[in-house]
């Protein structure tokens, strides 16, 4: 985090209108109010001013992000708008919603502070995602006229979907189907369970065989490159891996990041400073700091003893697994601390999905290579002849 | 043809930085704190570049200072070293950096840990025993062939590229050691030849050194006389001991010449293609 650019995970509620059961995050009834927004901004231009960054994006997510008014992020907006001009710098927004509390009311915000963008979550069955006291399939039903209804009204939708065991029995061609074809989503990525937080059953049985869902994604990238990548399909992070193997510039998930505690930081709505949501909602062992206490932001993430880990845990990896000898060790570097943690009860360990993401490696490596040919082919019949 | 003028670059440690005001300078330090306490801000005109001696001080200082400054990490121990590698990663965002490495024990997986982080890389090669050259071929087929590579691995890069273009370039330019333009400065004072390690106290005059070298080698008929890649190496190999066997680092140069010569066909074929089709 003293590049250019950093993140923030902020989430300025920790409260939740849902009860998925896999969530990992442990809930609270906590709410920021301005006041205290106003104080997290000013103590991240200071530290930006004291680091050289120029730019920063925060990503708005809660507890349920929704559960705040339209009204609030008015105001919210407008705050930080005017304490980033004061400082000359930039400062973006992204939002992510389960969208169940979404109604027509969101729009005017969602188009003049997200960019008319919101990314959500929505997993193909929906075995975990449910209401209080309703069902799986009404919060699927709910969810779905919500987000046609924003589609209707010109909001872009991104989804995350995580893969469960009806996820592996339906197979790839199913699960892509059912969001491109029958939801028309074009923007969507897979991401991997991890039991964050108080072990529960869901949890558990959310964590899948490693073989089973390797094949999967192995079976979804072939599909994709054969029905959606060349007609703009985005499913990440398929579509940034085809990127890195074809030479063009890639933006892969944090998961891979070489040290995410370079990139970005969590702030909850209690003040918590942790590395990301899980790890500020569900493990005050881990926890930075708090924001509100009487340290400077940059003194506050110096000072971190859990930080240092974060820091330290690559190091480790490098020397004591097999990170070192891997193909693909530019693009993964041990892989995802929360993740690790979570199933493992392990730190300084490489991230459990290795297996799962050296089958998406290599297939995507060899697919690159097969679109490549093809792009050559094309661009040059004369050469036909000699290939 | 008139050529332009390059001024001496002095590599010095960091508390001669008074005595070179004025001169274009390489400052090395072994911690980063005495790097940005000598030279502030305002008076990096002059600065060509600093060297880390050490790679496990904390690095903040530097992160937080000189905008674009380059850095040079210089490794002395592979082997051991190449995890901390990933606590200079950060720098990346603010300064241009490469690694030294030299030819010791663990090079492949240093080299491919910098690789992995985006670090440019100089190999710091000296003379080659058999082993150490097995262990550059290594280095020299993941340079050439992995597709992780995105950054150089010198001095295969630049004489790649030579060969590429068949314009030879001296290993003397490509390495930064030729004493016409950058001398090493010892810590008591004293300017010899910049390369690692700095043990050698090199008697005469630094200006016609390699010129003599050269001259000295042709002279007594030896293995440079029939070199076939005597224009991209300048008897680097052959200094300081000039007994050195070359065998082993043909290999090198072999490699890098077939691979230079296959590029420039593929690049040919490709062009000769496109005009066939009119694009």
């Amino acid at each position: 985090m003293i590049g250019r650019h950093f993140s923030l995970i902020l989430l300025p509620t920790n409260k939740c209108n849902v009860a998925c059961e896999y969530c990992f995050e442990d809930k609270t009834n906590d709410f920021m109010s301005h006041a205290q927004l106003s104080i997290v901004i000013e103590k991240l231009l200071d530290h930006m001013e004291r680091k050289a960054i120029a730019a920063m994006t925060i990503y708005w997510q809660g507890g349920e992000i929704m559960l705040l008014p339209p009204a609030w992020f008015e105001h919210a907006h407008e705050l930080i708008r005017k304490a980033a001009a004061a400082r000359g710098k930039r400062i973006a927004h992204s939002l992510q919603s389960n969208m169940i509390g979404y109604t027509p009311r969101w729009n005017t915000i969602i188009a003049e502070m997200f960019g008319n963008s919101v990314g959500t979550s929505m997993d193909f069955p929906n075995l975990y995602r449910k209401a209080r006291h309703g069902t799986p399939a009404q919060y699927t039903a709910l969810w779905s006229r919500n987000v046609r209804a924003a589609r209707e009204a010109g909001i872009q939708i991104g989804v995350i979907a995580i893969p469960n065991k009806g996820t592996l029995q339906a197979g790839a061609e199913r699960f892509y189907t059912y969001f491109v074809d029958e939801l028309g989503i074009t923007d969507f990525q897979i991401n991997t369970s991890f039991s964050g937080g108080e072990l529960n059953d869901a949890k558990r049985d959310s964590i899948l065989d490693m073989d089973g869902l390797s094949q999967f994604c192995v079976d979804l990238a072939t599909v994709w490159v054969e029905r959606g990548y060349e007609q703009g399909v985005k499913l990440a992070p398929l579509d940034e891996l085809m990127r890195h193997f074809t030479g063009e510039g890639a933006c892969l998930p944090c998961i891979w990041l070489q040290n995410c505690t370079d990139e970005f930081v969590s702030i909850d709505a209690r003040g918590h400073v942790a590395q990301c949501d899980c790890w500020v909602t569900s493990y005050p062992d881990y926890w930075f700091g708090n924001i509100f206490d009487d340290v400077s932001f940059t003194d506050l993430l110096q000072q971190s003893k859990a930080r240092q880990r974060f820091q330290a845990r690559p190091e480790a990896l490098i020397q004591h697994e097999s990170c070192a000898e891997c193909d693909y060790l530019s693009i993964c570097h041990g892989g995802c601390p929360v993740r690790t943690y979570a199933i493992t009860g392990e730190f300084f360990v490489k991230d459990p999905y290795c297996k799962v993401y050296k089958a998406l490696f290599s297939t995507m490596e060899a697919l690159a290579a097969r679109m490549a040919s093809v792009r050559y082919r094309r661009a040059l019949p004369v050469l036909q002849g000699h290939w | 043809m008139v050529q332009a003028m390059r001024t001496v670059v002095y590599n010095i440690p960091v508390h001669l930085v008074p005595a070179y005001q004025g001169q274009e300078v390489i400052v090395r330090a072994q911690d980063p704190t005495a790097l940005v306490q000598a030279l502030p801000d305002h008076d990096l005109e002059k600065l060509v570049s600093v060297q880390l001696l050490s790679l496990s001080a904390a690095v903040d200082a530097l992160a937080d200072w000189g905008y674009g400054v380059p850095v040079e990490l210089i490794m002395r121990s592979p082997d051991t070293e190449f995890p901390l590698l990933y606590r200079h990663a950060k720098l990346l965002d603010k300064h241009p950096m490469r690694v030294s490495i030299p030819a010791l024990p663990g090079l492949f997986k240093a080299v491919k840990v910098a690789s992995a982080l985006r670090f440019p890389v100089k190999l710091e090669v000296g003379q080659p025993e058999p082993e150490t050259i097995e262990a550059l071929q290594s280095v020299l087929e993941f340079y050439l062939h992995h597709p992780s590579v995105s950054q150089p691995v010198e001095f295969f890069h630049t004489s790649l590229l030579s060969f590429y273009n068949q314009a030879p370039v001296s290993l003397w330019d490509v390495q930064e050691e030729d004493p016409v333009y950058v001398r090493y400065v010892m810590d008591d004072g004293r300017e010899t030849i910049a390369r690692r390690p700095v043990s050698r106290q090199v008697t005469g005059d630094l200006g016609v050194f390699i010129t003599d070298l050269q001259q000295k080698l042709l002279a007594e008929h030896g293995e440079c006389c029939a070199c076939e890649f005597l224009a991209h190496c300048g008897s680097y190999f052959k200094w300081p001991r000039k007994d050195y066997g070359c065998s082993g680092v043909k290999t090198l140069f072999r490699t890098l010449r077939d691979a230079g010569a296959a590029l420039r066909h593929d690049l040919n074929t490709f062009t000769a293609a496109r005009k066939g089709t009119g694009q």
